[in-house]
């Protein structure tokens, strides 16, 4: 796993590689939400958070043929409602390689801030308009997403 | 031939950029001047910070911010969203009511007739002017904080190598909050002529307090809530939006144009970390903004993405704002302690000692506060005593007192003000000897009339914009004063700062 953007979550990891994400709250409470990955293959949890230990960890294998993409959602109280020092850390590995944590701070408007992390297989480039062109990756339009979570209830999104 | 249309529809794109363009009043209003502002502030500390080492983690800190507000949904849905980012902006505010910022109720100069049950995690400052159940009409000012945010600021004192309190210490003392307030117009011997130079010395000193929270469901960390907002965050609501936010970016990276505009939008950042401004940033971002526009044209159904993600976002949004705000209607019992320091009073005429030193007086007080509806309602039991007795007093104990107090928020009068709160309360007090423990005589009238005093408050408190600024106004009636047995009428009017709001503006 290698970082290849220093402005967005956009790592390169080779097909097979298993990457752990983990994601802990910091004087908030655990609102934070992943999405169901974007080859329409399945997380595995490794720890779910507890009041005690604020941290969720979960890991994915690297599509063979295709990138990988998901959404984390953090949710923060109200700004009346929030400690001043409120965050999430976020950090992935994979290997001996570890990449943060990074903080995740309370957005400027609105009390969800969003990340949208990528991991692209080694030599592959982004395209351009034919790339919109290629087979559709499983997120596709928003109403087969639903059919999905309905689906994937009880495997890695069964969380506590 | 889908391959050419998609070609035609880009160059079309190209060629009709100034014309289509545009960013959104909603946009600009909910999204960009609010994210440029922060920006600059966060900015602004970051430059401030004089080692080198942790300016540059600084700065880096607000880039992290910078390219997390870029690549959002929320900004995508708010601005590049079309004819949803007028629905979707109207979910980016919040506002509450529940802090007392002024004096404690026993303190001069306050017009707060009863305590609130909660007070700002930051230093408090207040000013009001006039006076409510003592005689005596001053300008107090009160500094409020909490040991754990006094440990926080000052951890740089101890150095790195200081083992930091557990966070179950934190936890606790930050139940904890402590007060002082200096009555600015004891500047001197006996006068209590209205002074308003802040020395804060012991001469000044009005009144101490320390507040614990015993009960406190309005935190969002006490286990009860915790399991409810985790309960949120595995919803099919979040589901959604998490699901719904991934298909919002996903074709938009699969472009070589997306890291493009957003690699210059960093590096336009980058070059104007040094000396920031808000013009530079708003453009920044616009641009940023302006470039996605055009790539959307090409992913086919992104007003279908759009609107799957604002419905997510608006169904969760409600989800937790409702769960948000049963917790902050949730009861909190709170034990108080007051240390009060009566003024030196002076004597008109010659029938008393010209200055006369009161007893200090302490008080204990639980507020309960809950809610009715959208009303809230607090009651307060009191029990005051002297620290120490004279000759010609029966005991310590002053005084009992009961109060309840119902504050109920009421829509916005003129545009300009934010939605205000009417309240109204009211107090009973059992006043067991002379208010002040011995005889005295104010203006040729003596001041040892124990009895019973009842206190009726309206009150008006008029918040300005969401600037942390209030103006308080209120009507007072009572069958007595404590100091004089008359029928009281008063009219105050103040101004309040909450100086969580002003320093996180800034």
């Amino acid at each position: 796993m290698k970082r290849i953007s220093q402005n967005r979550d956009l790592f390169e990891a080779s097909a097979g590689e298993t990457i752990t994400v983990t994601l802990e709250a910091s004087k908030t409470p655990f609102q934070g939400t992943f999405s169901e990955l974007g080859s329409g293959g399945k997380w595995t949890s490794v720890q779910i958070p507890t009041p005690a230990q604020p941290v969720e960890k979960r890991k994915f294998t690297m599509p063979e043929n295709t990138r990988e993409f998901f959404d984390i959602v953090c949710a923060f109280p109200p700004q009346d409602q929030m400690n001043p020092d409120a965050k999430y850390r976020l950090s992935f590995s994979s290997g001996g390689t570890v990449d943060g944590p990074n903080d995740v701070l309370p957005p400027f408007v609105g009390d969800i801030n969003d990340l949208f992390c990528e991991f692209r297989l080694p030599g592959t480039v982004p395209g351009t308009v034919l790339s919109l062109m290629t087979p559709p990756e499983k997120s596709g339009p928003p109403k087969a997403s639903k059919k999905k979570a309905a689906k994937s209830k009880g495997t890695a999104g069964k969380r506590s | 031939m889908r391959h050419r249309i998609i070609c035609l529809i880009f160059a079309a794109t190209l060629t009709s950029v100034n014309s289509r363009a545009q960013v959104s009043d909603s946009c600009q209003k909910s999204v960009i001047t609010a994210t440029a502002t922060g920006l600059l502030a966060e900015l602004q500390t970051a430059n401030a910070v004089t080692d080198p080492t942790e300016k540059a983690k600084a700065v880096n800190g607000v880039r992290r911010r910078f390219s997390n507000a870029l690549t959002s949904s929320t900004t995508l849905g708010s601005c590049v969203g079309g004819l949803d980012e007028q629905r979707f902006a109207g979910i980016l505010e919040i506002r509450r009511f529940d802090k007392q910022v002024g004096a404690t109720n026993g303190a001069s100069g306050s017009t707060s007739l009863v305590s609130s049950g909660s007070v700002p995690a930051l230093l408090g400052l207040a000013v009001e002017y006039g006076g409510l159940t003592e005689a005596f009409s001053g300008t107090t000012v009160t500094f409020r904080t909490t040991p754990a945010k006094l440990i926080g600021a000052f951890a740089n004192v101890y150095g790195p190598n200081a083992e930091p309190p557990s966070e179950r210490t934190l936890l606790a003392l930050e139940r904890l909050s402590l007060s002082a307030s200096f009555d600015t117009s004891r500047t001197s011997g006996a006068s209590t002529d209205s002074g308003s130079t802040l020395l804060a010395n012991y001469q000044q000193l009005s009144q101490v307090t320390a507040r614990y929270i015993v009960l406190n469901d309005r935190d969002p960390l006490a286990a009860k809530n915790w399991k409810k907002i985790r309960a949120l965050s595995l919803s099919d609501q979040s589901q959604g939006v998490a699901n719904a936010g991934r298909d919002l970016l996903a074709p938009l990276t699969l472009m070589q144009g997306y890291d493009d505009a957003l690699n210059k939008a960093m590096a336009a950042f980058d070059a104007n970390t040094s000396n920031p401004s808000q013009e530079v940033l708003n453009k920044v971002l616009i641009t940023f903004i302006q470039d996605i526009q055009l790539l959307t044209v090409l992913v086919p159904d992104w007003q279908q993405r759009v609107k799957t993600y604002v419905d997510a976002r608006l169904k969760l949004d409600a989800s937790h704002q409702a769960l948000y705000h049963q917790i902050a209607k949730a009861p909190s019992l709170t034990v108080e302690y007051d240390l009060n320091r009566p003024p030196v009073v002076s004597a008109a005429a010659g029938t008393s000692p010209s200055a006369v030193a009161a007893p200090d007086l302490s008080t204990i007080n639980l507020v309960y506060v809950a809610s009715f509806f959208e009303s809230e309602y607090t009651f307060n039991a009191a029990a005051t005593f002297f620290n120490h007795t004279r000759p010609e007093m029966s005991g310590n104990f002053r005084d009992f007192r009961i109060a309840g107090k119902w504050d109920i928020p009421v829509g916005q009068v003129p545009t300009f003000v934010a939605k205000g709160t009417l309240t109204f309360s009211g107090l009973f007090e059992h006043l067991h000897q002379k208010p002040l423990g011995i005889g005295v005589s104010i203006n040729d009238v003596t001041v040892n009339q124990p009895g019973n005093i009842g206190v009726f408050q309206a009150k008006y408190t008029i918040p300005l914009g969401d600037s942390g600024i209030q103006v308080p106004i209120s009507f007072t009636a009572s069958n007595r004063t404590e100091l004089i047995k008359e029928r009281d009428l008063r009219g105050n009017i103040g101004i309040t700062f909450d100086l969580d709001k002003l320093l996180a503006k800034k």
